[in-house]
């Protein structure tokens, strides 16, 4: 659509005067005089409307003697008819695409547990693939979409989806929406990083009702499923989510493997088999990763069948958000955190720390990183609470016991 | 004269809630019309539950809960008392 054609035709159309003389044109050629008897303005208004119909392709003008005359030009009407049409277009434009040029985007779903990763290696493949055309759908438990922050790029268009995850029924149609939005535009790549609670079990029955939507832009090109070698054992006693989320992939990557040893990672991939007897098993050192596998086919790794994702409204666990505003010691901060580790699945977020400046900080089990970033507004992190809401009263007394400085919390 | 009544939605608290009123809002309208003798229509409304997703995306509903009434999209993405149910379905009857 060539937006300002477009406008200038209409605003040409967007006058009384204009459309009354443009039906008295109807009737075939009209000297000026004529249209100045019929109207009630004065010659220099007729000029100023008819130099804007004129320049707008809408009407024609003749000079014999001393008056012009004017008729309509049937090149423009047609013009804008294909306005009007490009307008009403408009609404539909997410409804059902072409492929251009038999092009289908290459979508991959990222999947694994909170803190194994995934935001890490969706920025290295991002560098990888610089100057391929990128979308990014993003899902965070978290209203806050604290990943968001750290992908956002120029080159890349992302959809955010907070507050659950997208496998689950409630999330699940805004998921459909986002995909169904992405599909038109000729993205080379399009990645969904899901939730590390995300329970991709039914991604199937979603690729086929963004079908219905979209027709067949999408060539699903497989699940990833990052595996934190750290907490790998710990998260898969804990939650089915990890087990689903091996289940259901076509590469499993076992990343932070510089943080373990040589028999833990020989019990992980042994693991991995038991869970899942096809997927393809790769390594990550230090987040960085061989990206071969962008040119293999992922799906001949497949195995698991559509089944209904374990993510329902009642096993939503709870998310909390803390602000803070000020400075804060690093020695507090790590004490409150150390404190209610153990009752979060995930804590992430910034913070403003004295003498380190802004820090991104980073929780997964029970280590704690910090990362220097830019300046916030506030401080802020997202708590996703392991015990329900009772974890309010503990970060409420683990806060009041290190500090008396205030701090926000919120659902 | 049928009434088609679909409750779109699947797996919350406001979907359930929305079915609930819904079926409660029939009932209570079965009662009231007989007295007119429209309740025969009504009787005949049928009240369905669109949980499947595939489903849903072919109504072409993007939100839930919603409530479609032969076929027309009355309410969308949200939830509605008895008695704003029980008036939108009265248009039809």
């Amino acid at each position: 659509m060539d937006y300002t054609k477009n406008a200038s035709l209409f605003k040409a159309a967007a006058d009384e005067n204009r459309l009354r003389i443009m039906n008295i044109l109807s009737g075939g050629e009209k000297c000026a005089c004529v249209l100045l008897n019929s109207l009630d303005i004065g010659q220099s208004t007729l000029s100023h409307h008819m130099k804007i119909l004129c320049d707008s392709g809408l009407v024609n003008s003749r000079k014999e003697g001393k008056w012009t005359h004017y008729s309509l030009n049937n090149e423009g009407f047609e013009r804008l008819r294909e306005a009007v049409e490009d307008i009403e277009r408009i609404p539909d434009e997410r409804l059902g695409c072409e492929p251009i040029e038999g092009k289908r985007t290459k979508l991959y779903v990222l999947t694994g547990f909170l803190g194994s990763g995934k935001t890490t290696l969706l920025i290295k493949l991002m560098e990888k693939l610089k100057g391929k055309k990128i979308g990014v759908i993003q899902n965070e438990f978290g209203k806050l979409g604290i990943d968001g922050e750290i992908i956002r790029n120029d080159d890349i268009q992302m959809i955010e989806i907070n507050k659950g995850s997208i496998f689950c029924s409630c999330l699940k149609l805004k998921f459909v929406s986002a995909l169904a939005e992405m599909a038109g535009k000729g993205f080379d790549y399009l990645f969904v990083e899901s939730s590390g609670l995300g329970d991709p079990s039914n991604v199937e029955e979603i690729l086929e009702a963004t079908k219905v939507i979209s027709g067949d832009c999408f060539d699903f090109a497989g699940a990833i499923c990052l595996v934190d070698a750290v907490n790998f054992f710990d998260e898969l006693s804990d939650l089915e989510t990890v087990y689903r989320q091996l289940k259901h992939c076509n590469l499993a990557v076992i990343t932070k493997t510089d943080l373990s040893d040589a028999d833990t990672l020989t019990a992980i991939r042994e693991k991995i088999r038991e869970i899942n007897p096809v997927c393809r098993i790769d390594i990550s050192c230090n987040g960085n990763l061989d990206t071969g596998f962008f040119n293999e086919d992922l799906t001949l790794y497949s195995w698991a069948e559509n089944e209904d994702t374990t993510n329902t409204e009642e096993t939503k666990p709870k998310t909390l958000f803390m602000n803070f505003d000020g400075e804060i010691e690093e020695g507090t901060l790590e004490s409150f955190i150390s404190d209610i580790e153990k009752s979060s699945y995930r804590i992430k977020g910034f913070f403003n720390i004295k003498e380190r400046g802004w820090c991104q900080v980073d929780v997964v089990g029970d280590r704690t990183d910090y990362k220097p970033c830019p300046a916030k507004e506030r401080s802020q992190l997202v708590i996703i609470s392991r015990i329900g809401p009772a974890i309010i009263k503990e970060i409420f007394d683990a806060w009041r016991k290190r500090t008396d400085l205030p701090m926000e919390l919120k659902n | 004269m049928d009434i088609n009544i679909k409750v779109i939605g699947e797996g919350c608290e406001k979907c359930d809630k929305l079915y609930e009123n819904t079926i409660k809002a029939v009932e209570e309208l079965s009662g009231e019309l007989s007295a007119e003798n429209l309740g025969k229509c009504l009787a005949a409304a049928k009240v369905e539950k669109v949980e499947d997703l595939i489903e849903i995306v072919k109504l072409g509903v993007m939100s839930t809960p919603s409530l479609m009434i032969n076929g027309e999209i009355r309410l969308l993405g949200q939830t509605a008392s008895t008695q704003k149910i029980k008036e939108l379905i009265k248009e039809y009857a």
